[in-house]
């Protein structure tokens, strides 16, 4: 009786070490926000894209990191154009644009209400020269 | 007299930290040490500690079986089995068991499911998001379950992700209790740091980098007595993170009994990235008053310190739990924050919300929140949780 608890404790053991080491997936967290666009060194890349950087950091980065997606690990323009959210040279058919004014003077994004005309403006000044 | 916005908002900032900063002195000047165990507020019941309830001693995740005891007997609805009597409570106390006791000797599993959603109103309508809907395995072993594991799984659909992608583990690891005392914990757990809310969007949880996604790999040294429970907890941040933002310290928590349900504790923690370094701290209160009522508080800052500048931090939080009757409990949190105090601005909330336990096994929480900056505009938001137990 002994023995068999201890085999199956073992294999328990054994089975859970490797669902730990697997079940630790995903490593998204409020550390993505600490990419050298955020805080490091200076954006590399257009001014405009600089520019709309910001305003995502500032506007989307804060909720959309960890669970909501890690969006402060996009710091380049191919990675926003690879993302899917972004189309080039169409802000009407990018999603990061028309969910912040999907309805009327607001959108759907983000939910605390709708983001001032001049930092929307500078995203699809962004969107439209890429 | 007329009160301006303005006037009305500052004078919110100065009551939120205000009653922060007097729970905390109460509790550590004032009332005397006493006899000195789930919810930082079920301090209420008597349980200063979380571990009694919890495989994890800093609370959060599944539930012991002692913990499934205390939820049927005392936290939860019920309707039909202890007809108030001493015999009809033994009879719930047996029936908390893993599924009702039929499978407690032959197998030392015990699983969880859990659901947390978000709602919030736009101009469109009432929208709702699935945050996560996770499933854990505790399994204690040797006598006293001195040895356990616990695993969790979670899925967390993200826009643009698929597959395992969509999945992730907040919570797995082995724990060993040496003695009454004292406790090793290794594998990806909560940092230990203040008051574990479970309002993940807290400004205390986000500031200090304590969110619902920021569980690390590291090895928790625990111990606890009748006046005290500290938490060391070397990390190496979560290793599947990119190495140059993965944030690797320390965190710790000492938490004093200063009264027979009053808890005040302290806590820091120490970490960098090759980007970033983030300092913070904080005092807290858990005080139970009343029959069930319940009151937490808590005061912080942090330091994010990088190349090319420095913020600092502060945030309060005050949260009353007050029993309306036995499974019903509403609760109102108070929240102010100031993400970069070199700026003026803030945000704050006001939060009220119930928690119900229909039945043991059962728990459904809803939180409501307005939340408020500098310039006075708000908005409501909604989160809703379920739980369940087998």
């Amino acid at each position: 009786m002994h023995v068999v608890l201890k085999k199956s404790l073992r294999r328990v053991l054994i089975v859970s070490a490797i669902g730990i080491g697997l079940a630790s997936c995903q490593g998204t967290n409020s550390n993505d926000v600490d990419t050298p666009a955020a805080g490091g060194s200076a954006c590399d890349g257009t001014q405009e894209f600089c520019d709309a950087l910001t305003v995502i950091q500032e506007r989307c980065v804060s909720c959309h990191s960890g669970v909501h997606m890690g969006w402060g690990a996009f710091t380049t323009e191919a990675q926003w154009t690879s993302s899917g959210r972004v189309v080039a040279g169409a802000p009407s058919s990018s999603t990061l644009i028309v969910r912040l004014r999907n309805h009327s003077t607001s959108g759907d994004m983000p939910p605390a209400g709708a983001i001032p005309d001049d930092e929307y403006r500078t995203l699809i000044d962004w969107v439209s020269g890429i | 007299m007329v009160q301006t916005p303005a006037k009305g908002r500052a004078r919110y900032s100065r009551c939120v930290y205000g009653l922060a900063i007097s729970f905390l002195i109460l509790a550590c000047g004032v009332l005397r040490p006493g006899q000195v165990q789930a919810y930082p507020n079920y301090i209420t019941y008597g349980y200063k500690n979380c571990g009694g309830c919890h495989y994890n001693p800093f609370g959060n995740g599944p539930l012991t079986d002692y913990g499934r005891v205390v939820a049927a007997t005392e936290i939860a609805e019920d309707y039909f089995i202890s007809n108030g009597t001493d015999e009809g409570m033994e009879k719930l106390a047996e029936s908390s068991m893993f599924l009702g006791g039929l499978a407690n000797n032959s197998t030392p599993l015990r699983p969880a499911i859990n659901y947390r959603g978000l709602g919030y109103f736009t101009e469109a309508g009432f929208r709702s998001v699935l945050m996560d809907a996770s499933a854990s395995l505790a399994a204690g072993f040797m006598e006293d379950e001195k040895l356990t594991i616990v695993l969790q799984l979670a899925y967390s659909p993200k826009e643009g992700l698929s597959g395992m992608d969509q999945f992730r583990s907040r919570e797995s690891y082995v724990g060993y209790k040496i003695n009454d005392h004292f406790g090793v914990y290794a594998g990806l757990m909560d940092k230990a740091f203040g008051i574990r809310v479970p309002d993940h969007i807290a400004f205390s949880r986000i500031f200090t980098r304590n969110a619902q996604d920021d569980q690390v790999h590291g090895v928790l040294l625990h111990y606890t007595s009748e006046q005290y429970e500290i938490g060391i907890q070397p990390f190496l941040g979560n290793m599947l993170q990119d190495s140059q933002i993965r944030h690797k310290g320390v965190s710790a928590i000492v938490e004093h009994a200063v009264g027979e349900r009053i808890m005040a504790g302290g806590s820091g923690v120490v970490s960098m990235s090759d980007v970033t370094t983030l300092v913070a701290t904080a005092g807290h209160v858990r005080l139970g008053y009343g029959e069930g009522h319940a009151l937490l508080s808590e005061l912080g800052g942090s330091v994010l310190i990088s190349d090319v500048a420095d913020r600092v931090s502060l945030y309060a939080l005050v949260q009353n739990f007050w029993k309306i009757r036995r499974g019903i409990y509403g609760l109102l949190t108070l929240e102010h924050g100031m993400v970069d105090t070199s700026a003026e601005s803030f945000q704050a909330v006001v939060g009220p919300g119930i928690q119900y336990f229909p039945m043991q096994r059962v728990e459904y929480r809803l939180d409501g929140y307005y939340r408020f900056n500098q310039t006075g505009n708000g908005d409501w938001a909604i989160s809703s949780q379920l739980h369940f137990w087998l």
